[in-house]
């Protein structure tokens, strides 16, 4: 959980928090003046996530949250979202995604493909 | 069941790529367990968990964020019927100083199982500095929050203690009991400020302490109180006890 830019631009920083549980994970952005929904980022709702190789970031998404400086270019402050994905032929991987403030994208993702990989070689 | 080896990975924020890996030596498994972090300036410090394979102890390591030095190494004993039961640091910066706040349970949790030790780890060495036990089963986790006041100074730390008890060979849950606690580091009480029991929730899964209202976020602290189907409250606490809660959606 963690304070995040005034992205309501009500003169008050938001809040942000993780719910690592159900389907995929999910991260809940709260106005903080109204305690209002400002946005709900689910990854499994977003398409196109290929950042160079194939990634499943949709299990315990939303573990960690951290404000982050720009990450993205736009001059905004981002979001630093952790969550683990466990089953599947790549095993366990760790993965760190960076998600826009503005669009609620996710823009960067580093995952722990050498994990990944010992887990599909064996 | 034979513990993980783990590692902490460290990424570069600007290639955006891991660029370092740390890990224990031989004898250690699931390093890296329990981390926390703190800055102040320039400098940066973790404060990293790992357990000693095949013995009742865990190790305690505050690295040096810069060098990826090892600061120093602590070890915990503890009861063998407690292997599950994770210390929970709390790294933060005091002056110039880390020091590591350390959330444990010392005793066998079959024979005492509300009790918790909350250590004081600076270079110098480690000190109990006070007991929790307020009448609730501890079998799950921990979780612990710093507070600062409105100079920045740390005046005390929310701890919250979820029971989520699953019995041996059994994949069944029964209910979720919680308690978040204030501790006071001028008096070293602890004052019990939100329970829940018997329900399908546990607050402090999530903790974040605040000195400053945000808006309707008032009080101290604002814990996290999920429901098993989704959704959830928001709780807000102050050192006293619970102020209003907001439901957020599944």
């Amino acid at each position: 959980m963690c304070w995040v830019r005034d992205v309501d631009e009500d003169g008050v920083e938001d809040l942000a928090f993780g719910c690592p549980i159900g389907l995929g994970g999910s991260v809940f952005v709260l106005g903080s003046r109204r305690a209002a929904k400002i946005t709900t980022i689910e990854p499994s709702m977003q398409e196109g996530l290929d950042f160079g190789h194939r990634i499943d970031i949709s299990s315990s998404f939303g573990t960690q949250v951290c404000a982050v400086p720009d990450q993205d270019g736009d001059g905004l402050d981002d979001l630093l979202v952790a969550g683990t994905s466990f089953g599947g032929a790549r095993g366990a991987q760790a993965a760190l995604s960076v998600v826009s403030t503005k669009t609620w994208k996710i823009v960067r993702v580093v995952v722990d493909r050498e994990l990944a990989k010992a887990k599909s070689d064996k | 069941m034979k513990p993980r080896a783990g590692r902490v990975l460290v990424v570069d924020p600007v290639k955006w790529t891991i660029v370092r890996e740390l890990a224990g030596d031989g004898s250690e498994g699931e390093f890296g367990g329990l981390c926390s972090a703190a800055h102040t300036g320039d400098r940066s410090y973790l404060a990293v968990t790992s357990v000693v394979k095949g013995e009742p102890r865990w190790l305690l390591r505050l690295i040096d964020v810069a060098d990826l030095s090892t600061v120093w190494t602590d070890t915990i004993e503890i009861d063998p019927s407690n292997r599950h039961s994770y210390p929970n640091p709390l790294c933060v910066v005091d002056g110039d100083d880390p020091v590591v706040f350390l959330l444990e349970r010392s005793k066998a949790a079959l024979d005492d199982p509300e009790h918790l030790v909350l250590w004081r780890r600076v270079l110098k060495g480690r000190t109990c500095i006070g007991h929790l036990r307020d009448g609730y089963l501890l079998r799950s986790g921990q979780n612990t929050c710093p507070h600062y006041d409105l100079k920045g100074k740390l005046d005390g730390i929310f701890v919250s203690s979820i029971d989520d008890y699953s019995p041996p060979d059994t994949r069944l849950f029964f209910e979720n009991q919680s308690r978040v606690a204030w501790f006071d580091l001028a008096t070293g009480k602890s004052v019990p400020v939100c329970r829940t029991a018997e329900d399908t929730a546990a607050a402090g899964v999530e903790l974040l302490g605040f000195s400053a209202p945000h808006g309707r976020f008032v009080g101290d602290a604002i814990a996290v109180r999920r429901v098993r189907a989704g959704g959830g409250q928001l709780v807000m606490l102050t050192r006293r006890g619970t102020v209003s809660q907001l439901e957020f959606p599944a």
